[in-house]
């Protein structure tokens, strides 16, 4: 039998690590965390970043008076700094029989599973807490956010053990998690996203109205975005005992439509909500991929 | 349509080969896990009806794409007919080709004429088929099946020249019916070449029946093609001899009678210029031509002389050359005598005298025979016999007929007592007698006042025809022309032609209780012009209608009286010698009758006998009968694959647009902040 700490370990790639080592992941929004961190506070703190002069209520804390604006103006002000905290992160990765489809060696949810472990390595390393939701036709496995090193074992030796199996239930445990997460979390869902769309738009807007930040890795495969098949097949559902037999140049470009549709009102869904949408393709190097995630996600924050 | 390589046509199921393939393909699929389900069975949905279509179409390219590649190398062979399809190249070519004169109509607007089209189609139209099917010629003119070697060069054959005979349709395809049944064959197609000439194609006559269930009965399989040369000719003037009459007066030169019927095609009003030939020696005449047909007379002087000659009139060259000469002969004045034959005294003394001859010591009778064994003996000096009594029989019947076919004249009148009449002879049989009523007489209503016996004189003057009494005539029944008739519509003369000569028939009798015929102001000329017309008998000269020239005078060997000329007595109008006799070979009149048949009626001919028509009316220059076709069926194959091509590589489904975008969606990294 393999040494689980060994298997876990391998999902972990030095080179992708170090990588990312250069830029820590950050939240596009403000965060609620117990510790003092690396994120932005919706809260006023003791931080060297300045905030704004408000005047003073009773109530307030005399330590915290400007008394040069007193002395010089005889007028009572109070000089408020960012408060700066850790950052919850849920990990949601779906684990429905489709994310088992692959046209090379590595199947959909290797990819997402690597994706989250490099995240939960970064995150846990920056003293974030990481979390992970397994979801199938429901939620399977569920590990709240934590912040301590020990953890982020626990979430590769989940992440080994995830399965893609039967329909899923994607939209209904993002619902169930925003009304779970009592603080603002950054919420990453790595799926195919294979379900209607409706529901799974409104699911990321119920995690935005918790104020969660929402960044979604749409994860597909090669050939379900070229479909090129050139003789009769025999499709077979991976997600039900459906199947079908179809001349692939029949259907091929209705089918390039359908999928053009879906993929740009999922686009169009998380723009809206100001989710993060990134479409990846199983055979892009995960490195570069969460290297890109990372440094987008820095300069969409210093726009901002 | 038919093919050269019919064994190919067995290759045709191989069109379904690209359904098979098709279907063979669907049963070969493979099993694709999948994920993306719901888009394709939204796609499914979407784009099947289009995509099956087009689908469809490209299989129904392909599939003629095949069809047409395996017609194309069976070397299909059309005129336009599809009633002919799928048939193979026949084992015999029957040609039956129309020479008659008619057929040397020139076509408007072209230097060819309707035989030499004619030819030059079937030459085309055989060109396949050489090496394949046997070709065999049967022309109207000749007697004998031919069998051609080398069809392509048909149009020099001598037995497809140009002739001015006529020709008897149903007699070309008796004799085609008797050569297939007389040869081994096998499967047979008859081409015929003819422009329908009614005249030539007898559609009323009886045989046409009974010949084509000959063609039923044949074992093998029959069929007609008829190749209907009947398209707009060149305007054509057509001469034809109506009579020729020697003239002689007592101390006076000798004269020529012509008289010829001038047709014109369409009528043009203006004059015509004729050459007139006697005995070598032209001279131009003009021709009041009036109208689209004349009659024309003309008196010509043959000077002193006593020699036996030949003459033509010629037209210049038109539409059809054939027709534009008429010939005759004339002979030489020999001794000749009438020979009377009568039971009655009365009559018999004045038809004797009637037909009597001046001598230097007066008026001599003729010699007066009762009806006997003898009666017809010692002919050689007669050239009129006036039978009077009841018709021939037997032996006299065999002699009379004889005397006429040599050019003779029989003059016959009624028996004076009725008598039963068993056996007509030269078609004709007397019935009973009939009497006018009291003081009345039977009135002469017409006559043939131009030619023959009854005609005005040479200076134009009447004959009394009409003043002639007749209290008593006798009914006769006949099939022969009416030269006169009595108001009533009886007829009064009646001429049988026989061979060279004629035999007339006179219904009343010369005595009082009968006509005033014995009062001689008719009966005179009347016998007097028989007499001479007989004469032609001893003359030594011949009318015969070209094609109808009897073998042994054939084979007699005469010549063109022209010197150089190639005219063959068999094919060619003119004037022949042989040895001391003159023969004028004029074109049959059957061919100075324009009118055609329409198709419609010479397909009813054909009844239940496969017959295809090709009319030649409009198109010019291109073959109707056979053509190779392949190039169509090579141009549709390649026209059917380019369509399939296109399709192929146009709109959805298409494997060049799956190539173009192998890639199919780009992934969408831009970030939504």
């Amino acid at each position: 039998m393999d040494d689980p700490q060994a298997t876990s370990r391998s999902l972990i790639d030095p080179a992708i690590t170090a990588r990312m080592a250069v830029q820590p992941l950050v939240a596009r929004f403000p965060m609620e965390g117990t510790v003092s961190g690396m994120h932005r506070s919706p809260h006023r703190g003791s931080s060297v970043e300045f905030a704004e002069y408000r005047q003073y209520v009773p109530g307030d804390d005399l330590r915290r008076l400007d008394w040069r604006v007193l002395g010089r103006t005889d007028r009572y002000y109070l000089k408020e700094f960012e408060a700066e905290t850790n950052l919850r992160c849920y990990f949601v990765i779906d684990c429905s029989g489709s994310m088992k489809f692959s046209s090379h060696e590595v199947t959909k949810l290797d990819y997402a599973i690597k994706l989250i472990a490099h995240l939960a390595y970064q995150v846990i390393g920056q003293g974030d807490a990481a979390g992970l939701v397994s979801v199938g036709p429901r939620i399977i496995t569920e590990i709240p956010p934590k912040r301590s090193p020990s953890h982020l074992q626990l979430i590769l030796d989940q992440l080994q053990q995830v399965k893609a199996k039967g329909e899923t239930g994607l939209s209904d445990t993002l619902h169930e998690l925003a009304e779970k997460a009592k603080r603002r979390a950054l919420v990453l869902v790595f799926s195919d996203c294979f379900t209607d769309l409706e529901p799974l738009i409104n699911s990321f807007q119920h995690l935005r109205f918790q104020k969660h930040d929402v960044g979604l890795f749409h994860i597909l495969d090669p050939q379900e975005m070229s479909f090129d098949f050139d003789r009769p097949i025999r499709f077979a559902d991976l997600e039900s005992s459906f199947s079908m037999v179809t001349e692939p140049s029949m259907v091929r470009e209705a089918y390039l439509e359908q999928f053009r549709q879906f993929q740009s009102g999922l686009q169009k869904g998380c723009h809206e909500c100001n989710g993060d949408y990134r479409s990846v393709m199983t055979h892009q190097p995960a490195g570069q991929v969460l290297g890109d995630f990372l440094v987008d996600r820095a300069k969409a924050l210093s726009i901002r | 349509m038919t093919f050269l390589q019919p064994l190919l046509l067995y290759a045709l199921p191989l069109a379904l080969l690209p359904v098979i393939i098709h279907l063979l393909n669907r049963l070969r699929h493979r099993t694709q896990a999948w994920g993306a389900m719901r888009f394709l069975v939204a796609a499914s949905r979407s784009s099947v009806n289009r995509a099956r279509l087009k689908q469809f179409l490209i299989l129904l390219l392909r599939t003629l794409a095949v069809l047409m590649l395996i017609l194309f190398l069976a070397r299909p062979l059309t005129g336009g007919w599809m009633g002919w399809a799928f048939a193979s190249a026949p084992d015999t070519v029957l040609i039956l080709l129309d020479r008659s004169a008619s057929m040397d109509t020139r076509l408007a607007g072209t230097s060819l004429t309707r035989r030499e089209q004619a030819l030059q189609r079937i030459q085309q139209a055989a060109e396949p088929y050489q090496g394949v099917s046997n070709f065999v010629l049967i022309e109207s003119a000749g007697a004998t099946a031919q069998s051609l070697a080398q069809i392509d060069q048909i149009a020099d054959h001598a037995l497809a020249s140009s002739t001015d005979t006529t020709t008897d349709m149903p007699s070309l395809l008796q004799r085609s019916v008797q050569w297939l049944s007389d040869n081994q064959a096998g499967t047979t197609e008859i081409w015929i070449a003819s422009d329908l000439q009614r005249s030539n194609w007898y559609p009323s006559d009886d045989r046409w029946q009974s010949t084509m269930q000959q063609f039923e009965a044949l074992p093998q399989n029959v069929r007609f093609r008829l190749l209907a040369v009947n398209e707009q000719t060149e305007v054509d003037t057509s001469l034809q001899l109506a009579d020729v009459a020697l003239l002689r007066k007592q101390g006076q030169e000798r004269s020529l009678r012509i008289t010829a019927d001038f047709t014109q095609s369409s009528g043009t009003g203006e004059n015509l210029n004729a050459i007139r030939t006697i005995n070598g020696l032209s001279s131009s005449v003009e021709i009041p031509m009036q109208g689209s047909a004349l009659r024309w007379q003309d008196l010509w002087s043959l000077g002193s002389g006593n020699e036996q000659g030949w003459g033509s009139l010629t037209l210049a060259a038109d539409g059809n050359l054939n027709n534009n000469a008429l010939y005759f002969v004339f002979g030489q004045d020999r001794p000749n005598q009438a020979l009377v034959i009568s039971d009655q005294a009365y009559d018999g003394s004045v038809l004797a005298l009637a037909s009597g001859q001046a001598t230097a010591t007066g008026w001599q009778a003729s010699e007066i025979r009762r009806p006997g064994p003898s009666a017809l003996s010692n002919l050689e000096e007669v050239s009129l016999i006036i039978w009077q009594g009841p018709l021939a029989q037997d032996q006299a019947a065999s002699t009379l007929q004889s005397f006429a076919s040599e050019g003779g004249v029989v003059l016959c009148f009624p028996p004076s007592k009725s008598q039963e009449q068993v056996t007509p002879f030269a078609g004709v049989r007397w019935v009973e007698s009939e009497m006018a009523s009291t003081d009345q007489s039977f009135a002469i209503g017409r006559w043939d006042q131009e030619t023959g016996l009854l005609s005005d004189t040479a200076e134009g003057f009447r004959l009394t025809v009409d003043q002639l009494e007749v209290i008593q005539r006798r009914r006769i029944q006949h099939t022969g022309k009416v030269i006169a008739a009595f108001a009533d519509g009886e007829p009064l003369l009646i001429q049988q032609i026989i061979g060279q000569g004629s035999i007339y028939f006179m219904t009343t009798l010369p005595h009082p209780n009968w006509s005033g015929l014995d009062q001689g102001t008719v009966l005179l000329p009347l016998i007097q012009r028989a007499r001479l017309q007989g004469a032609r008998r001893l003359e030594q000269t011949y009318f015969w209608t070209c094609g109808d020239v009897s073998q042994p005078e054939l084979e007699a060997g005469w010549l063109p009286v022209e010197e150089g000329s190639e005219k063959s007595i068999t094919e060619q109008a003119g004037v022949y010698r042989q040895g001391d006799r003159l023969a004028a070979v004029n074109i049959p009149s059957a061919e100075f009758l324009p009118e055609l048949a329409s198709g419609e009626e010479i397909q009813a001919l054909f009844k239940n006998v496969s017959m295809q028509l090709f009319e030649e009316t409009t198109t010019r220059g291109e073959t109707d009968l056979q053509s190779e076709v392949w190039r169509v069926f090579l141009g549709c194959m390649l026209a059917f694959l380019l369509i399939e091509s296109w399709l192929m590589i146009s709109g959805p489904g298409s494997t060049a647009h799956l190539a173009a975008s192998q890639g199919g969606l780009r992934p969408q990294t831009r970030s939504a902040a």
